[in-house]
């Protein structure tokens, strides 16, 4: 009874068997149209391969391990980024939140590097740390950091005064406060900063990837669909992308909003 | 359930809508890049246009001497000339595809595979002949054999002519062309510099001028192996290649840009363009002519190396397209061609 | 009654800076609670009670003046003495009405989770929260969201709990309904409870006795309110009482 009145039909459609059938027609929808275009036009096979090309390279990389081996290698690093920064986000927003004296110089590294795009700073990258994973870790947690502050700096000052008071009250210190109220409570504000980072950190790495090149054949997904680029294998570079795209809705859909119903849609707290 | 079914038609109606403008998209798309609005004006009874991709870099020099004293538009008259730049050799490929492009320079291997992946386009002409070549720093490197396998060889892109060479230099001194292919790191040519002469994570580095001859003026660096002696012998380092649409239509344009070159190449031979080339790539006049002066970059139309190259891809899988039988690879070079 | 002073306060001053003077929020207040008692401190919107409840349960800092419990001199925020917030939101929404109470119990201590367990069980039966234990505070009503409070705080084990306001913003009935809730509360558990309120009729009905505050944050007036028990919320004792509290009140500048 409880929940029954809180799923409203529009929740019901979003959620459930049907949403899935839906994007099923979609795909279906767009590959037909991209099907007919292709031969409607008479494009050159390079710019527009057929969708049979596609798919057959999109499973051939899967088969032969390249393609899957690529994106492991691109997860992996986002992963370790998206952990590292942050943890480092985290640090900093609460060295803001709680000391006014920091707050001043972290607003100010906020507001010079968050507009700063990290391919933009490849080269200085490339003198420091050289080419290696290293570079690459740099530039995703440069594109994850800042915005992960700005958000978690904004959740962290958006806490229930009251609610801290109440911790208090019940003779929480000072982790403990950090732990099991503020943490919790900005929990909308460090998923949106995930998602962001996530977003953000996705393209980094992969234009990344483009510039960098691979290492000993390891250059993750964005070396994927260059090495494709530069042997003009158009079909594979569609599979590449059409594969990024699937990591993107999969992610956005598996894993964040899995986590937003779980957490901030059963606790009331959307924003 | 009619319910249901009004939302089905609904989403059906959201379909086509969504759908509908990609497909006009595509459609204004194709007619846009047709090629008789662009390029073959001789029908159309507008201005003929001639799009030229333009690079820059030492190899490039005629090209660039070329557009400095409008030379091609000397060859020209009454057609518009279009210099567009472009990022890399794939984007040139590429824009040659989408009909953006009528002509543009770049090594033989990035040609060949474009041919072999079903591009229609020819050689018209040679550019240059250049010193390319693989340099390290460290001093107990003097061959390929030396190389460990944590050594890391910096490159511009596999199938780059550098990434070729090396694979024909490994295949003759290692027996095994694709030795070095686990232990490549991609950059382009300035990034490629700055990380051999960090001396961290690169080893060596194979590439082209300027940047050989920068690193070569640096302490403790030596070249290991040359272009020329990967390779075994002389070969082409840039070459003009013109979509077969675009040459079939104005076979005349395309000997004019030769013309062009050609005589760009008597200026640079005789001494002369130095001036603009320094203001070109923002470098002092000595510099520029240090360069220029190396016995090894040699400015001509000729083609050299194209069946060495089309032999050596074919044997390693870089491509799979044979020539015809009766043609050979004087199929790959435009008809047209003076020389 | 025993007699017995469990909690005291001595001269208790706090200023809010308002820029280069202080502006008294609490002048020189001093205030003692015996075991048992039910005290009402009324005083008008903006007097300082709030603030004053936060200095006893340190959660804000008095600028001077000292509090003891049991005759020991205190100086940080504690379980020993719970404060129920006016604010709806004092309940932790990530958690649910189980897992804030016993989240309080953990506080305590020295329990096997098997007797927390069943203590938070327990207290959601007394406070007729059964149904409400697994959900969220967002699902609660107003009334149930307070009284999760209230079982909150006494998991906590409390001295002396504290309400400021804590049914002001619920509906007549509910507010009603949780009045007799929480006398019968007090009578059961023989708490000891310091409620403030700006509400001449719940002072008069919950209290043993008032202390009167006044806009400048001084403690103007103790009146006993020896009506007898239970009491009539339309009785004419009780509205007898509510007039004289009245005219008290009306002696007072500000009110």
């Amino acid at each position: 009874m409880g929940w029954s009145h809180e799923v409203t039909p529009s929740k019901r459609l979003l959620h459930g068997r049907n949403r899935i059938v839906r994007r099923l027609i979609w795909v279906v929808v767009i590959i037909a149209g991209y099907e007919i275009i292709r031969r409607g036009l008479e494009i050159s096979p390079l710019a527009l391969p057929p969708i049979v090309e596609i798919g057959s390279a999109f499973f051939a990389g899967f088969g032969e391990g390249d393609l899957l081996q690529q994106l492991v290698r691109s997860l992996i690093l986002i992963a370790a980024a998206l952990a590292a920064g942050a943890g480092a986000a985290l640090g900093l927003a609460l060295l803001s939140v709680r000391r006014s004296f920091f707050a001043e110089l972290i607003d100010g590294l906020v507001a010079i590097f968050h507009p700063l795009p990290g391919i933009a700073l490849l080269p200085i990258v490339i003198l420091w740390f050289g080419t290696g994973t290293a570079s690459l870790l740099v530039i995703i947690i440069h594109s994850v950091l800042w915005p992960m502050i700005t958000n978690l700096t904004a959740g962290l000052r958006g806490v229930s005064p009251t609610q801290i008071m109440a911790g208090k009250n019940l003779g929480m210190g000072r982790s403990e406060l950090f732990f099991r109220i503020l943490l919790p409570a900005s929990l909308p504000y460090i998923i949106a900063g995930m998602r962001i980072a996530w977003a953000r950190s996705w393209r980094a790495l992969i234009s990344a990837e483009m510039v960098f090149g691979a290492i000993a054949g390891a250059g993750g997904i964005g070396w994927y669909l260059y090495s494709k680029r530069v042997f003009m294998d158009s079909a594979g570079l569609f599979a590449g992308v059409v594969l990024i795209i699937l990591i993107g809705v999969l992610v956005e859909d598996v894993v964040f909003r899995r986590i937003q119903r779980k957490t901030v849609e059963r606790w009331g707290m959307e924003r | 359930m009619g319910k249901q079914q009004n939302r089905q038609y609904f989403f059906l109606i959201i379909a086509l809508v969504l759908i509908a403008p990609l497909v006009l998209g595509f459609l204004g798309c194709g007619r846009e890049s047709d090629p008789q609005t662009h390029s073959a004006g001789t029908k159309s009874g507008k201005q003929p246009v001639l799009r030229i991709a333009e690079q820059y870099g030492l190899a490039y020099a005629p090209l660039s001497v070329a557009k400095a004293r409008g030379l091609v538009q000397a060859e020209l008259p009454g057609w518009r000339i279009e210099w567009k730049q472009l990022g890399n050799t794939a984007a040139i490929r590429e824009a040659m595809i989408a009909k953006d492009l009528d002509t543009g320079f770049m090594g033989i291997p990035p040609f060949l595979i474009g041919w072999d992946r079903g591009m229609k386009w020819k050689i018209f002409t040679g550019l240059s002949q250049a010193p390319l070549g693989l340099v390290t720093w460290r001093s107990d490197i003097r061959s390929l054999e030396d190389f460990d396998r944590d050594d890391r060889i910096a490159l511009p892109q596999p199938g780059s002519i550098q990434h070729i060479l090396l694979s024909m230099a490994a295949e003759r001194s290692l027996g095994a062309p694709k030795a070095f292919d686990s232990r490549l790191v991609t950059l382009n040519h300035p990034n490629g510099m700055q990380a051999l002469l960090a001396r961290r994570d690169i080893t060596a580095h194979f590439t082209s001028p300027p940047y050989l001859m920068m690193e070569l003026a640096t302490e403790d660096m030596h070249e290991v192996i040359s272009g020329q002696e990967a390779m075994g012998g002389e070969f082409t380092f840039i070459v003009g290649t013109v979509t077969d649409e675009f040459a079939d239509r104005n076979p005349e344009a395309v000997k004019g840009l030769e013309r062009a070159l050609d005589r760009a190449m008597t200026i640079l031979a005789a001494g002369g363009g130095r001036k603009e080339l320094a203001a070109g790539f923002n470098l002092e006049l000595p510099e520029i002519e240090s360069y220029l002066d190396h016995p090894d970059l040699v400015y001509t139309t000729e083609v050299q190396g194209l069946a060495e190259f089309l032999d050596f891809m074919l044997r390693h899988n870089f491509i799979r397209r044979k020539p015809e039988e009766k043609e050979g690879v004087s199929g790959l070079l435009w008809a047209g061609a003076t020389k | 009654m025993e007699e017995r002073i469990i909690f005291s306060a001595e001269r208790i001053v706090k200023y809010y800076q308002n820029g280069e003077t202080g502006v008294p929020v609490l002048s020189n207040i001093s205030l003692k609670l015996k075991e048992r008692e039910f005290v009402c401190i009324l005083g008008p919107s903006g007097c300082g009670k709030s603030t004053l409840l936060r200095v006893l349960s340190s959660l804000e800092k008095a600028d001077s003046g000292t509090i003891a419990l049991d005759g020991n001199e205190i100086t940080g925020p504690g379980p020993d003495r719970m404060l129920i917030f006016q604010e709806q939101d004092q309940l932790f929404h990530w958690l649910s009405t189980r897992s804030n109470i016993h989240l309080a119990l953990g506080k305590t201590g020295t329990q096997s989770e098997q007797e927390r367990e069943k203590q938070t069980t327990a207290l959601l039966r007394q406070f007729g929260l059964q149904e409400a234990g697994d959900k969220f505070p967002h699902q609660l009503s107003g009334g149930m969201k307070q009284r999760a409070a209230i079982a909150r705080s006494l998991a906590a084990g409390p001295r002396i709990l504290f309400l400021d306001e804590p049914f002001s913003s619920l509906d007549a009935m509910t507010r009603e309904h949780l009045q007799i809730f929480l006398l019968d509360l007090w009578k059961r558990r023989n708490l000891t409870l310091l409620f403030v309120t700006h509400d001449i009729t719940e002072a008069a009905l919950l209290s043993d006795r008032i202390i009167i505050m006044n806009a400048e944050g001084k403690l103007v007036k103790e009146v006993e309110n020896t009506l007898s028990r239970p009491r009539d919320r339309d009785g004419t004792d009780l509205h007898k009482f509510t007039a004289v509290l009245r005219q008290e009140l009306s002696h007072n500048p500000g009110l």
